[in-house]
């Protein structure tokens, strides 16, 4: 995704926050704003998926890196403090608040990291309320997407199980049998994702 | 049952048909209109989310052609799309997605309803 395209890091260049949006477990760069692409160095890295990597993890000390981390597997919020170079040379310093969109295990989940300079910390109470904002939005749009996309093909697929189990029985029993315990997969999921979109709408 | 979605009707309405219910299908709010008053249909079972309405708009201008029973099913399960469901005249609301036994159960219900009927 190229810079601009994500609803929410739009949102926070609107405000003025530098944002970037990371893929889990590898950490690419699905989206971001200009304003994060301003900080990252591109002599740094010329792949834009690799902008936080190259351009962000290594302006982030020792003992702050392992709490992001850590944070970032069990996929928990963290604020940890990272310092950029400017292009003349000053050192810009910015808290970087990460937080996860979406639950674990779900086909879309990312997370959405959130920069506030600690030069202006007037402007960190109004990024709060923003911030929250973001999420909702986030919120909304994963709820949408779990109902016109997940739910609704899941729906289906478990309904066609059942036909299937229902079919192959007649059959043969054994394989009936196999059938019917995908069946009762299928239902399984289900019922999870079920329990997911009632989580979502709370 | 009213629903746009072709695989969850497709399957859905095999899944009826193997344990022996017949199968009406309307893909959109009108073609419901037209269609529910001659079916005389005893469950009529209608996504919320419709190309040309929504299953309560179908509800309330199905009046006194409405069937018996009817059931709701949606993405969208606030305490709110439950009780506007409920206030239409729906007597069930399935969240999507849900199981076929979770559907085969309100089916039961409907059965058990009209066997109790004068």
């Amino acid at each position: 995704m190229i810079p601009g395209n994500d609803k929410a890091c739009v949102l926070l260049q609107e405000i003025g926050l530098p944002a970037v949006r990371l893929t889990p477990i590898t950490a690419e760069v699905i989206g971001c704003n200009e304003l994060f692409s301003s900080l990252v160095d591109p002599a740094t890295s010329v792949e834009r998926r690799l902008w936080f990597v190259e351009g962000v993890l290594p302006g982030i000390n020792a003992a702050d890196r392992a709490a992001w981390q850590i944070a970032f597997a069990r996929r928990t919020p963290v604020q940890i403090h990272v310092e950029f170079e400017s292009v003349e040379g000053r050192t810009l310093e910015f808290e970087m608040r990460s937080t996860v969109s979406g639950g674990r295990g779900e086909v879309t989940e990312s997370v959405l990291c959130v920069f506030i300079s600690l030069t202006t910390p007037v402007f960190e109470r109004r990024c709060d309320a923003r911030l929250s904002e973001g999420q909702e939005l986030e919120r909304t749009r994963m709820r949408d997407e779990l109902h016109r996309g997940v739910s609704q093909q899941l729906l289906g697929a478990a309904f066609g199980c059942k036909v299937l189990a229902g079919k192959v029985a007649k059959l043969n029993e054994s394989l009936g049998k196999e059938a019917a315990a995908l069946a009762e997969l299928v239902n399984e999921t289900v019922n999870e994702l079920q329990s997911l979109v009632k989580s979502n709408q709370t | 049952m009213v629903e746009n979605h072709e695989d969850t009707v497709r399957y859905m309405q095999l899944y009826l048909q193997q344990l022996g219910y017949e199968v009406a299908v309307a893909a959109d709010m009108a073609k419901a209109l037209l269609e529910i008053p001659q079916s005389q249909c005893d469950v009529l079972i209608s996504d919320i989310g419709l190309p040309d309405g929504d299953g309560w708009q179908l509800m309330e201008l199905l009046g006194t052609n409405r069937p018996r029973f009817a059931i709701a099913m949606s993405g969208y399960g606030t305490g709110n799309d439950q009780r506007r469901s409920r206030d239409v005249g729906y007597d069930h609301h399935l969240v999507k997605p849900f199981t076929p036994d979770a559907l085969l159960a309100l089916l039961h219900q409907a059965e058990k309803m009209k066997e109790n009927l004068p």
